[in-house]
């Protein structure tokens, strides 16, 4: 089984949001099984638009980023709470391959994880 | 065994890895892939891939002020 990698986004900011797809997506590429976990105040950036609409010069694009985690295995997990804290956030909302769980599955996901990175 | 080119020159990390990454899945074990890069991370990272992916660092060189590795996967 492949190692994995846990990666939580804790914010909506530039800073909460480039490092954990530059990471995942690096972490993928090399053959890490990348999770990656969304709390409440990370919630919006699983929204539909958000990812492309974040763009900064000289930065990488983040679409492309996620389309190249989700390819390599990566998966993007919500938590459930986001849904009821965020305004305006549904299910609907959410990108293709987003999942919404609890902070248990999350744990689940990650058991074993030999990296875990935090913004 | 077939040789593809891939050119990233002018993106910065982490695109080199992951354009990789993503063309080794279009290629069969034995193929050569050229990857010519412009960002500065790209000697080490390249070696850092071949090491996580099991691939062979056929060489690296600086050509026309671009890096070139060829990899074998």
């Amino acid at each position: 089984m492949a190692e994995k990698c846990a990666i939580v986004c804790n914010g909506s900011e530039p800073k909460n949001v480039y490092p954990p797809f530059i990471l995942g997506s690096t972490a993928a590429s090399l053959g890490y099984e990348v999770v990656m976990f969304f709390i409440p105040a990370g919630g919006k950036v699983l929204k539909k638009g958000f990812l492309e609409n974040m763009k900064l010069e000289n930065m990488p694009d983040l679409m492309g980023l996620q389309e190249a985690i989700k390819e390599m295995g990566g998966r993007f997990l919500l938590c459930e709470l986001a849904l009821k804290v965020v305004p305006d956030l549904t299910k609907e909302d959410l990108i293709d391959g987003a999942e919404v769980v609890d902070a248990a599955t999350f744990f689940g996901a990650i058991e074993g994880a030999n990296l875990t990175f935090s913004f | 065994m077939a040789e593809v080119e891939l050119d990233t020159s002018g993106l910065a990390c982490p695109m080199p890895i992951v354009k990789m990454s993503r063309k080794r899945r279009e290629m069969k074990p034995g193929d050569v892939m050229k990857v010519i890069s412009t960002a500065d991370g790209f000697k080490n990272s390249v070696k850092v891939w071949c090491d996580r992916e099991k691939a062979e660092l056929l060489e690296f060189k600086e050509e026309g002020g671009k890096l070139v590795a060829r990899v074998k996967i």
